[in-house]
């Protein structure tokens, strides 16, 4: 599982985040702030969503919630895994969903988790510590 | 037979055989002078049944079958018929089987009596031995509560020895606060009532107070008089102490499956609601007034997701520590505060060292500088000053292991020392009316599972008064701790 951002991208252009949350004012809201401090955020309101957007094109960084109908977050983290080897995957829920997130580990997956709610600060330091750990 | 060691009570049964027909030969000596006398020389048998009654009570049914015999023979030769002879006449004959018949019966009925007799002391030597030997406290007392028995079980209970107690007033057991718990068991044993299965409280010789469960049976005569009562006392203080762990553990259980419930319900609208005022700020029409407004909703807004986070520490964040700088994450964690330092005017120092990377998992710890934090900002309503340090330090108590200190302290009222001890305890709370009492246990579990220690110091003295709460965080946390 790779850490970081490209390094030879990061430079060049604004990283691109996926943000994923079936809660639409949550995704707008987020890709808005990301928008407006230096990222390129897209929001998507499904696990469906979100899986046909990564498949046209790896994004940076995949910003999802857990809990949401139909192709949850941790299936989406998995197929991220599994087919882009260069975007990093962070989790994003109001509960620990734990029996998934330790079934997504069994499966040899580790994927790191922020707890909402999340004030924007602190997002945008943890985005931006990403971009620093691959320059 | 029970094996069971007990003092035993005097008994001729118990020496040598031949002193037992020694003696019995000594009481139908006796017997024979005394038949000497002028008013026993017609009744020739007569002070002879008292020799065999004797030699049964106390020599046993074999002794007084000796006894029987030697009478006859001395009863023979010096009263019925004087003299040695060989002849008897069937008179002398009947005579002789009829003394032997009623000594036999005495000699039967004497040797009940004692057996019966000895049985009764055995059996009250092994209950006196089973009440000794009684790991629970055994008393017994007058019905003006004057103890007159006390068990080894007791001793062991209340420090007090037999010596100490006997024949004064049980009250003396008693905590000042329970005075009316002895008079009235006291009263409802004047009636005839037990009293069964009572928990309440004792205090020992020592001072130190048990939590006992007592039983009180009230003693009575033979003609059926309440005389006294005996009192069982068990130690239920472990039982208590566990029982309260249990319902803390359920407690805290009942409230983590709650906290776990709303959990997703209410942290979705938090987080739209703060990205929402986090944009609305960026808004240029917002007039200073709208700031403002802004401000303070922003305050309270952070307020909720504290609590939030607080009650939600009940459950296991799952992710991989990673390296962490301490002192970003504090100034960060201290960042989301800012409005609301401002508005209660408080003066923030800091102290940043460097190289303090360590290996954590990242929220917790920012949780717990979050919750520690906002307690100092809590103590200081009227201002003050919040000092943050953060520096390399080792925990010389732990295998000097290296690692970063971190220290926050306030100049608020500080925390009185009965309450320190208190501090990390769920549900303790020195707030009024804020706050889940949940902080500080979060902290503390957090900083344990990092194999970190929490500490604190306080002073409640006007002018001097503040707190001081200082975390080591070691380089690095073990493996299972992420679990």
């Amino acid at each position: 599982m790779p850490g970081g951002l490209p390094s030879e991208r990061a430079s060049l252009v604004k990283p691109r985040i996926l943000v994923v949350d079936d809660e639409r004012v949550i995704a707008d809201t987020i890709a808005e702030i990301l928008n407006d401090s230096g990222f390129e955020a897209t929001p998507a309101y499904s696990g469906d969503a979100a899986i046909k957007v990564i498949q046209e094109n790896c994004p940076d960084v995949v910003l999802t919630d857990v809990v949401m109908p139909g192709i949850n977050g941790v299936e989406v983290a998995k197929f991220v895994a599994d087919t882009c080897s260069d975007t990093k995957v962070l989790l994003f829920s109001g509960q620990a969903a734990v029996s998934e997130f330790l079934q997504a580990n069994q499966l040899g997956y580790s994927f790191e988790c922020l707890a909402k709610p999340l004030h924007p600060n602190e997002l945008i330091e943890k985005l931006r510590g990403l971009k620093r750990t691959t320059e | 037979m029970v094996a069971v060691e007990f003092p035993i009570a005097y008994s001729l049964s118990e020496r040598t055989w031949w002193l037992r027909y020694l003696i019995a030969t000594g009481f139908v000596l006796v017997a024979l002078t005394l038949n000497f006398l002028p008013p026993a020389q017609n009744l020739p048998f007569l002070f002879f049944f008292g020799a065999v009654a004797l030699t049964a009570r106390l020599c046993g049914f074999g002794p007084a079958l000796y006894a029987t015999a030697l009478s006859a023979i001395a009863a023979d030769y010096f009263f019925i018929h004087p003299g040695i002879h060989w002849g008897f006449s069937l008179m002398e004959i009947l005579r002789m089987l009829l003394f032997a018949l009623v000594c036999l019966l005495i000699a039967s009925l004497a040797q009940q009596r004692s057996k019966a007799q000895r049985a009764a002391e055995m059996n009250q030597a092994r209950l006196a031995a089973i009440v000794q030997s009684s790991d629970d406290a055994i008393l017994s007392k007058t019905l003006d509560g004057i103890i007159t028995s006390w068990n080894k079980g007791a001793e062991r209970l209340y420090g007090y020895t037999e010596a100490e107690v006997v024949g004064k007033h049980v009250s003396l057991l008693s905590p000042p606060e329970l005075p009316n718990d002895i008079p009235m068991i006291m009263s409802k044993l004047r009636t005839g009532e037990q009293v069964q299965h009572h928990e309440t409280t004792r205090i020992r010789k020592d001072g130190t107070r048990l939590d006992i469960s007592v039983s009180v049976s009230p003693l009575h005569d033979l003609a059926g008089n309440v005389i006294g009562a005996s009192t069982i006392t068990r130690d239920i203080t472990a039982r208590k102490a566990a029982e309260e762990t249990l319902r803390k553990t359920e407690k805290l259980a009942a409230t983590g499956r709650l906290a776990a419930s709303i959990a997703h319900e209410i942290n979705n609208p938090l987080e739209a609601v703060t990205n929402l005022l986090y944009l609305l700020r960026k808004n240029p029409s917002l007039d200073e007034k709208g700031r403002k407004h802004l401000s303070f909703a922003e305050q309270e807004l952070e307020r909720v997701t504290h609590i939030s986070r607080q009650t939600l520490g009940f459950y296991r964040q799952v992710s991989s520590p990673s390296r962490m700088d301490v002192a970003k994450t504090l100034e960060s964690a201290l960042s989301v505060y800012s409005h609301k330092l401002e508005g209660q005017s408080i003066k923030v120092e800091t102290k940043w060292g460097s190289g303090t990377e360590i290996q954590a998992l990242a929220g917790e710890i920012r949780q717990v500088f979050s919750n520690l934090i906002a307690n100092s900002i809590d103590a200081m309503p009227q201002g003050g000053t919040l000092t943050l340090k953060v520096s390399k330090a080792h925990n010389w108590g732990n295998g000097n292991r290296r690692g970063v200190r971190v220290v926050i302290a306030d100049t608020g009222s500080g925390i009185a020392p009965e309450q320190q001890s208190k501090l990390f305890e769920p549900f303790f709370t020195t707030k009024r009316d804020v706050g889940t009492g949940l902080g500080l246990w979060v902290s503390k579990s957090i900083v344990q599972k990092h194999e970190g220690s929490i500490k604190v110091r306080s002073s409640v003295r006007p002018g001097k008064s503040g707190t001081v709460f200082s975390v080591f965080l070691p380089e690095s946390m073990p493996a299972s701790a992420a679990a």
